[in-house]
């Protein structure tokens, strides 16, 4: 099972990215699998543990996005 | 020592900081990528690097909110996309007595398709907008007004705060093409709803970067349509900034450019009152006249000169024959301001420093004005 999330635009992608460095989450870039969405962009993907963790930064933070369980 | 003979930074910076050069190299033989669109690491440091820039420029013009900060080629694509974007139609718009034709020409053809009329706001001799009487001209209909925060032909810096404070409720368009770089700007305190932006002049980066501010995105529908990388299965331009404005590949090379500038730039080699200087020794020479800002502290950085018998285009071709002083001379695209300023359709000769430039090359500039208009 692999978590991933998906976030609206580019900067969005780059600022989740960035947060989750500076609060050591883990996370990888990845292009979007097409089996979530025919979107051409790029997808972060997560251990499963971290998903609370990264859902508290993101709301604080203000970016929006969605996680996808595959 | 080489003087600096370059005086047209009001058309574009020059001496750029070297990185520039070198931020714009490295994209093009190292690191390339798009911006978005993809997830291989190329892509990602592009990408990393836009935001960055975006993010600075948030600070630079006093908003905290970066996404709102659009990239667009000139400040001129900005102000398009501001006007046709409203949707202006049977109503009224204010404008500064010192606009340029970036504003000018787009808010001609507004008023030439779509029934809208426009007046320009009360003014001083030099163009400063009497605060006091804005209310006064606003009018049922006016849904816009639109300010060129510091005039490219005198200098003259508009107290934006106030002048948004007076309009209240209708939207301010802030031209901040000349300002940005020189002149400290929040548009957050403000309370600024639109500005357009250019990165090649006060900011010293390369041509072709600038930006559009929107403080409420869902007022304007987009200039340009088409790929954003985001949103990908839809015919329709994404509601939300940075992409709503931001169709096609931007110039990623020039926003490389851009962040070497902002994170090298330079100390000012001389300082405010050397500047004031220069302009107070060149208006008592004889014959010559200088346009400026009435009030020493909303002078910006540039100023221009007339000469009761000499015309424009020979002063600046004198200053390059025989000194080498590169200027502008002419009507600056702004052929409102001249007419404000009592110099349409002669024109000006204008004079606009860098930070690079110091009180010897300001005494070079001097003696080569004293030794041509005598």
């Amino acid at each position: 099972m692999r978590l991933l999330a998906l976030f609206r635009s580019t900067r969005e992608v780059i600022k989740a990215e960035r947060l989750c460095r500076a609060e050591g989450i883990s996370c990888k870039s990845i292009p979007v699998p097409r089996e979530i969405s025919s979107e051409c962009g790029i997808a972060l993907e997560f251990s499963p543990e971290d998903q609370e963790k990264a859902t508290a930064l993101f709301t604080r933070e203000s970016v929006s996005f969605s996680f996808h369980r595959v | 020592m080489t003087i600096n003979k370059y005086f047209d930074n009001a058309a574009t910076s020059f001496p750029k900081p070297a990185s520039v050069a070198e931020y714009i190299s490295k994209y093009l033989t190292e690191s390339g990528g798009t911006y978005g669109r993809s997830a291989y690491p190329r892509v990602l440091e592009s990408s990393e690097t836009v935001e960055k820039v975006r993010e600075k420029l948030a600070e630079k013009t006093g908003t905290a909110k970066p996404e709102n900060i659009t990239f667009t080629p000139n400040a001129t694509a900005a102000i398009n996309t501001v006007l046709f974007g409203l949707n202006l139609h049977d109503c009224h718009v204010l404008i500064s007595p010192l606009e340029h034709n970036a504003v000018m020409r787009p808010l001609f053809e507004i008023c030439r398709r779509s029934n809208v009329s426009f007046d320009i706001l009360p003014h001083g001799p030099d163009g400063l907008i009497e605060v006091t009487k804005i209310k006064g001209a606003i009018k049922p209909s006016t849904r816009l007004v639109i300010i060129n925060h510091q005039s490219n032909v005198n200098g003259l810096i508009q107290p934006l705060s106030e002048i948004k404070r007076e309009a209240g409720e209708i939207p301010v368009l802030a031209d901040l093409a000349q300002s940005l770089g020189h002149t400290d700007i929040f548009l957050d305190s403000w309370d600024i709803d639109f500005a357009a932006f250019t990165g090649h002049k006060g900011l010293l980066g390369p041509t072709g970067t600038g930006g559009l501010y929107c403080k409420d995105p869902g007022k304007i529908s987009p200039l340009i349509y088409g790929g954003t990388g985001s949103r990908s299965e839809s015919f329709e331009m994404p509601s939300f900034t940075p992409d709503k404005f931001e169709a096609g590949t931007p110039n990623i090379a020039g926003i490389y450019g851009l962040l070497g500038s902002l994170e090298n730039y330079p100390e000012p080699a001389h300082s405010n009152e050397d500047f004031l200087e220069l302009i107070d020794e060149i208006s008592r020479i004889e014959k010559v006249k200088v346009l400026r800002s009435k009030d020493a502290q909303l002078q910006g950085h540039l100023f221009s000169i007339t000469h009761e018998q000499h015309s424009c285009s020979r002063i600046a071709a004198e200053l390059y024959s025989q000194y080498g002083i590169e200027v502008r001379s002419g009507l600056h695209c702004a052929p409102l301001a001249h007419k404000t300023l009592g110099t349409f359709p002669s024109g000006a000769v204008r004079f606009a420093p860098s930070p690079t430039h110091t009180k010897e090359n300001f005494r070079y500039l001097y003696e080569a004005i004293r030794n041509i208009c005598k």
